[in-house]
């Protein structure tokens, strides 16, 4: 018994776990000092969605909703509600640390399947998860570590229940981790929509068609149904199921915004599309790394078939049938880069900036699978080819390093455009009397950031998010709208013409009302920013 | 062929008993129902709920729904995990084909067979195959039909067999509660073997099923003291109540008595295909004659007295209740003999703590026997509050969201979400486990036999009011009635006929 146990347990996940736990740390130290914690305007709006749950006027769970999957924000909860944590944007913090140890061990476990060797699958798993882009995404409140936690995991454990699938505890694990995938991010909705086909398949492939069709109920059963909770949530909550598509703050409102500034490339030209997120692997995963995973995604089938009689008993096809599965939100998101939904901006090409950069990791996972299977492959064909493979994986890695890591340096920028920001939180913070905040939180509120500025002043200005009237404060929110005076004494908006000012639903209605802004006194200005101040008269 | 007729002579109460052939305590007779101390505790709550109602009604609300919740919540944890635990630990004993090659037949102890038969003319032919199959030594069998005086037909039907010499007919005499139970208890009485198993008149038990649980009992601890076999259907693509039938087995059988077992928990047992050793069954005092679900009550007796179930690789056929009023007379009676089984084992506090031994063994007990039950009875009242709470005036919707603390609601509505989803999800694992991936397109309808359970439970605790000891009788033989029909269904068939003629 004892022997067994020893046998069953795989040091090389404690010595993954430990470096991990390390290099996050370090990370985060990094972050900290950098004040980078918080950098992307994303990840104060995560911050600010998940403290409104508590922190509110109108609190509660009703708050998760809209534009973004709640995964996060939920995940977020149990650290939220304390101040520090809240304000140092470390609530975030700890679950993204989480979340990358936890996909650490799962790329380690993952790479194991197909290397036997403790050693050389640590150095593979080290390599990989060594990415700065990916690094700095675990320091930070936003989903991307998540992400690649979730989808590696389930991966690992469809891998497993593939080997033995009358073993449903691997298939039930895998659908709560797609689950948690498809309630993170929307890309994940089609992962987890091939994920259910690639078990279909599997099952059907390994104990017949109706084993199959039950594996994928039972997959499709928990996986799916993020999506249509979210779909009934955003009915109950905003009687509209696809508001998420609908609200002016989406991916689609804003992208049409870039457009009529002509700085949407990649619309309507698929190659363009995928020359523009090609790039963006080349940047985020190294280039070598992301040719040779295209090289793999290509000869990988042909070496199968091939080497068929090497493999024996194994079996490749479902292997490869759950690698591909991985290539699926990076085609989705080609697709919407290609039909206008989502933009992706890169700084040596049109329009020379940075923007979205980060997409490029929802490959990451295809990579650490076909990095493992790829080293498999060589091993079958020649083991010293399986060594030059893993080194060419290494350097790639390694490379990565040398090259300026974009999606920290989107981070930062993202944090350098907020000084605007900065001096309208502190002057509110300053000048703060009392009484209720009136203002849109998604509204791009700043001249350089984009929506969702509101949240990032409210984060800012460290005032208790109770003391704001925000579009998710309900019949308050209708009611400050139709009369400002009667429930907010200060009220923030962007006045300026042109596209944007449409997305600030507080300016809309009181730039156009010479009554209501003869009620308030202009208390800051900072371009097209203002804040007003009730008079005290009223 | 030659038998005997024995009518044992009844045997009178002794003191301190009050069960016919049985020498089983007062304390664990379903005969008179709630102790005084529980009438008291029941009264004492009841007026305590009253007064707080009419001095403080909406706050009274909020706390008995927060505890409902907080109950609510616990039994998804507590499910997930037994779940959880059957499918990583695979806790059902296992027998070798290298164990059962080894046995030697003359080696083999001799194995009493109880067959209590009620209205069972139609199936003795088939029961007599399915025991003349099993692959025990015929001469170290010792098969006993239980008959009821009474039962006429049944007599007939057995006198008109040919008999084989291993088989033994008892006639229980007439007398009150006419209930299986009792007949087993004479069939104890009786019983020379070193192990006993029951088994219904309809079942077909996996040839190997007794050299298995000799093996079992040989390798396990003496306190182990019951084996169960797993349970299943030999019609279960007979229409769709024998099929939401197959999967609710499939879950109970080979998740959750799994999962119970992984933590060496109370195990109701299931009514048939239980093998005991019989000197232990003798001292625990047999079956409650007064207990109509006497299986569920027994596998917790055992456990309070220091003696624990094994689950065995192992299946017994039986035969799925078709019939819809027949289905829920059948399980309403099950729910009546949870509800008094839950009744005999809480009587007092002292004996209620000191039997579970420990607090997780205790709630576990709560939760299986007790949660469940009550949930199946008040399920319908919150499925309807929810409906009205989403399609009612908002002036409703209003009053029961003042009802709710905020944690709480949100614990609620957590737990309504996740616990129909996953309970769902537990039937389709379910059966997978058991093997029948066809069953799985059925999963919508899970919620439908939800639905029956809960008429069932409303029976049950109607009759647990006005006749608590009231043996609602299981029609078998359906199936045999099947294979001469010309059937018209709207449900692909194709196994049915199959498993039909294999009989």
């Amino acid at each position: 018994m004892k022997k067994k146990l020893i046998h069953s347990k795989d040091w090389g996940v404690y010595l993954v776990a430990s470096i991990a736990v390390v290099a996050v740390l370090v990370a985060d130290g990094w972050s900290y000092n950098h004040n980078l914690i918080v950098g992307y305007g994303d990840s104060a709006s995560h911050l600010v969605i998940s403290r409104r749950v508590i922190d509110n006027l109108t609190p509660g769970l009703g708050q998760l909703g809209s534009s973004w999957l709640p995964a996060l924000h939920v995940l977020m909860l149990p650290f939220i509600w304390n101040d520090f944590l809240w304000h140092t944007g470390l609530a975030g913090t700890i679950v993204s640390n989480l979340a990358y140890i936890g996909a650490a061990i799962y790329g380690y476990r993952l790479v194991r399947m197909f290397i036997d060797s403790k050693s050389w699958a640590l150095a593979v798993v080290i390599s990989l998860f060594a990415n700065p882009n990916l690094l700095y995404m675990s320091t930070t409140a936003m989903n991307e570590a998540l992400y690649v936690f979730s989808v590696l995991g389930s991966t690992v454990h469809l891998l497993k229940w593939s080997r033995k699938p009358k073993q449903y505890l691997h298939l039930l694990i895998a659908a709560l981790l797609a689950f948690l995938t498809a309630f993170n991010r929307y890309e994940g909705w089609f992962l987890v929509i091939g994920q259910a086909v690639v078990v279909y398949a599997v099952g059907w492939k390994q104990l017949g068609k109706r084993y199959g069709f039950a594996g994928a109920i039972v997959f499709a059963y928990i996986a799916w149904l993020a999506p249509v909770l979210w779909l009934g949530w955003n009915l109950l909550i905003f009687s509209d199921p696809l508001e998420f598509l609908h609200n002016e703050y989406t991916s689609r409102a804003q992208q049409s915004e870039l457009e009529a500034l002509g700085q949407l490339p990649t619309k309507g030209n698929i190659l363009v599309a995928a020359q523009y997120y090609y790039a963006a692997m080349t940047n985020v995963l190294g280039r070598i790394s992301t040719i040779s995973l295209l090289m793999l995604v290509v000869l990988s089938p042909l070496l199968v078939v091939l080497l068929r009689r090497r493999f024996q008993k194994e079996d490749s096809y479902s292997d490869l049938l759950i690698g591909y599965a991985l290539l699926i939100p990076g085609i989705f998101l080609v697709y919407t880069l290609f039909s206008g939904v989502t933009a992706l901006h890169l700084p040596d090409l049109v329009p020379f900036r940075m923007y979205n950069i980060r997409y490029a990791l929802f490959v990451f996972p295809a990579l650490v699978f076909f990095a493992a299977y790829g080293i498999h492959l060589a091993y079958k064909i020649w083991r010293p080819l399986a060594v030059v493979c893993t080194l060419i994986i290494i350097l790639g890695m390694t490379l990565t390093w040398t090259i300026p890591a974009l999606v920290l340096e989107e981070g930062k920028e993202n944090a350098r455009s907020r000084t605007q920001s900065i001096l309208a939180a502190a002057a509110l913070r300053s000048q703060y009397d009392g009484g209720k905040i009136l203002l849109d939180s998604r509204a791009p509120l700043l001249e350089a950031a984009g929506v969702g500025a509101g949240n990032t002043i409210m984060w800012q200005s460290q005032l208790p998010l109770k003391s704001f009237i925000h579009e998710g404060t309900q019949e308050i929110w209708e009611r400050a709208l139709a009369n400002p005076a009667s429930e907010a004494h200060w009220m923030i908006l962007r006045n300026s013409p042109g596209v944007i000012e449409s997305n600030d639903t507080v300016a809309a209605k009181v730039l156009d009302s010479e009554q209501i802004l003869s009620q308030y006194d202009l208390a800051y200005k900072d371009g097209a920013l203002e804040i007003y101040r009730l008079k005290k008269s009223y | 062929m030659k038998y005997t007729i024995a009518v044992p002579e009844y045997a009178p109460p002794e003191e301190g008993t009050n069960a016919p052939f049985s020498d089983i305590p007062l304390r664990y007779s379903s005969h008179r129902l709630f102790s005084k101390w529980q009438l008291l505790a029941l009264g004492v709550i009841g007026v305590a709920i009253a007064i707080s109602l009419v001095s403080a009604f909406t706050l009274t609300l909020k706390v008995g729904i927060s505890l409902l919740s907080l109950v609510y919540l616990l039994d998804l944890l507590f499910g997930f995990f037994l779940i959880y635990r059957a499918l990583r630990k695979d806790p059902e004993l296992h027998i070798s084909a290298e164990q059962m090659t080894r046995l030697k037949n003359k080696k083999l102890p001799l194995y009493t067979i109880l067959c209590p038969l009620f209205g069972e003319a139609k199936v003795v032919p088939q029961f007599i195959k399915a025991i003349q199959d099993l692959d025990y030594p015929k001469e170290k069998l010792q098969v006993i039909l239980l008959l009821e005086e009474e039962d006429d037909e049944t007599i007939a039907a057995v006198k008109n067999s040919s008999l084989p010499r291993h088989f033994e007919v008892i006639v229980v005499p007439s007398g009150q509660p006419q209930t299986k139970p009792r007949a087993c208890n004479v069939g104890l009485l009786q019983a020379r073997g070193k192990y006993v198993v029951i088994y219904d008149a309809e079942d077909i038990p996996d040839p190997d099923q007794l050299k298995k649980a000799v093996v079992a009992f040989s390798h396990l601890p003496k306190e182990v003291i019951c084996i169960q076999a797993k349970l299943d259907f030999y019609n279960r693509s007979h229409n769709l109540i024998t099929r939401l039938f197959t999967a609710e087995y499939a879950l109970l059988f080979n998740l959750t008595l799994l999962g119970l077992q992984s933590i060496n928990g109370p195990i109701p047992l299931g009514g048939t295909s239980n093998h005991f050793r019989t000197f232990a069954l003798r001292r625990i005092g047999g079956w409650d004659p007064f207990n109509v679900t006497e299986d569920c009550d027994l596998g917790i007796r055992l456990f309070t007295q220091g003696y624990r179930t094994a689950i065995i690789d192992s299946t017994t056929l039986e035969e799925a209740n078709s019939q819809l009023l027949n289905w829920i007379r059948q399980r309403s009676r099950w729910i009546k003999g949870y509800f008094q089984t839950l009744i005999v084992h809480t009587r007092t506090p002292q004996h209620f703590f000191r039997s579970f031994r420990t607090i997780p063994h205790l709630a576990t007990f709560l939760l299986v026997v007790g949660g469940k039950t009550i949930a199946v009875v008040v399920n319908p009242f919150l499925w309807a509050l929810t409906l009205v709470y989403f399609l009612g005036p908002e002036e409703f919707q209003l009053f029961v969201k003042s009802l709710y603390l905020a944690p709480i609601f949100y614990i609620a509505a957590a737990t309504w979400i996740a616990g129909n989803i996953l309970n769902v999800l537990y039937y389709l694992l379910g059966v997978l486990q058991r093997g029948y991936p066809e069953l799985v397109k059925f999963f919508p309808l899970v919620p439908l036999y939800w639905l029956m359970m809960s008429v069932a439970a409303s029976k049950a605790f109607y009759q647990l009011l006005v006749k608590p000891h009231f043996w609602e009788k299981t029609i078998h033989g359906f199936h045999l009635e099947d294979q001469t029909k010309v059937r018209w269904r709207f449900l692909p068939e194709r196994r049915y006929e199959k498993e039909a003629n294999s009989l």
